[in-house]
């Protein structure tokens, strides 16, 4: 049985349609991430999940309970904010425990929780510091023990925007696996960076502009994009995506733009189209011994060891990355052929951005 | 910046910049300062017909004597006791009603400005609403008449012990905005995040306010107060204006205790002696309650 069911949760604000009929359904202990680009109204899931907003319409189910009418202290969700909102005029020590210490627990219960708490989050040096004077890193290791202690049955995170640097983000989210290895908990993580979304999760939730755009594993997202948004957000470095015209041929039809000339087998139609394609960067072979779709002039070139990325201009200053191995060695301003692999090309309307191939 | 301007051997431009604000503050406070240290210090009355400077040198003697003065002592006592008062209550009221408003309720807009008139009214207006109130065909009169169901007509402002509370009450009706305010805008700044967080770990109402949000005033809190108590302290148009510190001497504040002595009965030295007997003890007491907030700062 899921533990989490989303059933058409919409909630608008003025003329903000912040979520517009969300359905999503979390098994017990999956490791959901949702990510989507500022705006698309991923705190306010979580807000409408933890009870602080009344969805307008739709409802939360959680383990066959409804959870609409259930105000936030009754619902058992631990949640990490994305300004983290620890309590400014309190130490760590006494942050953490909070949860307990409104529950009127034993003193001696609450020491040795906090400690167990501390020890698992490596912050036993911090206890008895002031918040105010934490780093940003440390800032959110608090936040975290502190809804650990009441041992929720699912953790939300609101990952925060600014004020943690790539590297931290990487460390935290190691971080938070290996809470949910260890504690088999329902976990849902908000962030802005897919690449974590890809390394972490069972499953993604793409949303924008209110609405779940795709559901699914991270490789099945991959693969198989259901439109041009996703394809280009969901991926690091992003998806290629070149404007042309498919005109039909005997045997599939031709792919025409950036100078590109791109047999597409199986793909048929019967009229000429304004589409776009769209190519992986791993899936753009540069070379000379190849037959060519096209041509492109390396610009830059990025030699990071077990890979390379070559960025190159194709006709109409069009700009694509590839990505290839590491024995691929083209000369700066060197004009280059270029091969888009066959079954691994995409073709997208392009003004809907919904999928026409495959 | 400072080094090249006393280079030039003229006066620096910051003195010349600050001398019209200096020349102010010396004859609107130094100087009186000084005069009402040296007239608590002689005995000075205008009615005796000798200039200030020439009159007698008693040293502390005005203070001993005000001191024993059983009618100032217990001008300072009921002064406190209704600064005490009026606090408790503009408190009760102002975190009510701030409480209320940072709630999720209709009608806010109109409210604000509604619920601040009172501030924003001259005292001397106030004052005389509040004898119309109290008058004996005054509608508090009324309303208790029908309440008990026969005629009442209470003379409140000569009644010796009731007379205080029009006095207490208009003060009230004064200044609950100042507190309501100060309180008000410590409550919103609380982060939403931090209120949340206390509610999803399972925090009460009660122990939202107890754990959270006072803790977190407790700094504003003890301003508003101290802003408040200065106010309270001088109290003085309504008290004039109502009851002229009667029955007899039964309403009298300090404000009014020292302006009858020394306006009306010329006894400048003798209030001067108390206005700085007055001044020391506010001082001692505000700046324990200032230092405890700024201790909790570091
Ligand atoms: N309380 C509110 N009042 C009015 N509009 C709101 C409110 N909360 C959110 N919105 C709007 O709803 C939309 C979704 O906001 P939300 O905060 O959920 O986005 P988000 O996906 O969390 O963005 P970010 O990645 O920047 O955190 C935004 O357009 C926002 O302006
Ligand atoms: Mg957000």
């Amino acid at each position: 049985m899921p533990a989490l069911v989303l059933n058409n949760i919409s909630k608008r604000y003025g003329d903000v349609q912040a979520l517009d009929g969300i359905n999503l359904q979390i098994q017990d202990g999956e490791f959901c991430v949702i990510v989507g680009p500022s705006g698309s109204g991923k705190t306010t899931l979580l807000n409408i999940i933890a009870g602080f907003t009344k969805p307008d319409d739709g409802e939360v189910t959680v383990d066959g309970k409804p959870y609409n009418q259930l105000s936030p202290r009754d619902r058992n969700i631990g949640m990490v904010f994305q300004d983290i909102g620890l309590f400014s005029h309190l130490t760590v020590r006494k942050n953490i425990s909070f949860g307990l210490e409104i529950k009127k627990s034993s003193k001696k219960d609450i020491d040795k929780r906090v400690e167990e708490i501390a020890d698992r989050l490596k912050i036993r040096k911090l206890l008895d510091k002031k918040v105010r004077l934490l780093s940003g890193g440390e800032a959110q290791r608090v936040a975290i023990g502190r809804t650990l202690i009441t041992n929720p049955s699912f953790f939300l995170f609101d990952e925060p925007l600014g004020n943690l640097d790539a590297n931290l983000r990487v460390e935290m989210l190691t971080e938070i696996k290996r809470l949910h290895l260890h504690l088999k908990k329902t976990f849902i993580y908000v962030t802005h960076d897919q690449e974590q979304a890809l390394s972490a999760a069972s499953r993604v939730m793409i949303m924008k502009d209110g609405k779940a755009l795709q559901k699914g594993p991270p490789r099945e997202i991959y693969n198989n994009p259901i439109g041009k948004f996703v394809a280009e957000f969901f991926g690091v470095p992003s998806m290629n995506l070149i404007d042309g015209t498919i005109i039909p041929e005997e045997d599939g039809s031709l792919f025409q733009g950036a100078g590109l000339n791109v047999k597409v087998k199986g793909y048929s139609q019967s009229k000429k189209a304004e589409v776009t394609l769209g190519v992986r960067p791993t899936d753009v072979v540069v070379g000379n011994q190849i037959t060519e779709d096209g041509f492109g002039t390396i610009n830059s070139l990025e030699l990071l060891g077990d890979k390379n990325q070559i960025y190159l201009t194709l006709e109409q200053e069009k700009s694509i990355i590839a990505v290839t191995s590491p024995e691929v060695r083209p000369e700066l301003e060197e004009r280059v052929k270029i091969k888009l692999k066959e079954n691994r090309i995409f073709l997208f309307d392009r003004d809907q951005g919904g999928r026409l191939y495959p | 910046m400072s080094e090249r301007i006393k280079r030039k051997g003229k006066i620096p431009v910051n003195i010349i910049m600050l001398l019209p604000t200096n020349i102010i503050i010396l004859f609107l406070i130094i100087i009186p300062t000084i005069l009402v240290i040296w007239f608590s210090l002689v005995n000075f009355q205008p009615t005796f017909g000798i200039n200030f400077w020439q009159s007698k040198f008693v040293f502390l003697d005005n203070y001993f004597k005000i001191l024993m003065d059983d009618e100032f002592v217990k001008a300072v006592i009921r002064t406190v006791y209704i600064s005490l008062i009026c606090l408790g209550v503009e408190f009760t009221i102002g975190l009510l009603i701030a409480s209320i408003l940072t709630g999720n309720i209709h009608g806010k807009k109109i409210l604000y400005p509604l619920l601040i008139i009172p501030i924003m009214i001259p005292p001397i207006v106030i004052g005389n609403n509040f004898w119309l109130i109290f008058s004996a065909n005054g509608p508090v009169n009324q309303i208790i008449s029908i309440i008990l169901n026969t005629e009442f007509k209470a003379s409140w402002f000569s009644h010796p012990k009731y007379a205080i509370i029009p006095i207490i009450l208009s003060e009230i009706w004064h200044w609950y905005p100042l507190t309501f305010l100060i309180l008000f805008s410590g409550l919103v700044n609380i982060s939403t995040s931090e209120i949340r967080a206390a509610k999803i770990l399972g925090a009460t109402e009660w122990q939202l306010s107890w754990r959270i949000k006072f803790p977190k005033l407790k700094g504003i809190i003890t301003i508003a107060l101290v802003i408040r108590m200065m106010e309270a302290l001088k109290v003085f148009d309504v008290v004039h204006l109502l009851t002229h510190g009667g029955p007899g001497t039964r309403t009298q504040t300090i404000s009014f205790y020292l302006f009858k002595y020394g306006f009306k009965y010329s006894r400048i030295s003798y209030v001067s002696a108390g206005a700085w007997i007055i001044l020391f003890i506010s001082l001692l007491g505000f700046s324990l309650a200032l230092r405890s907030v700024l201790v909790e700062r570091k």
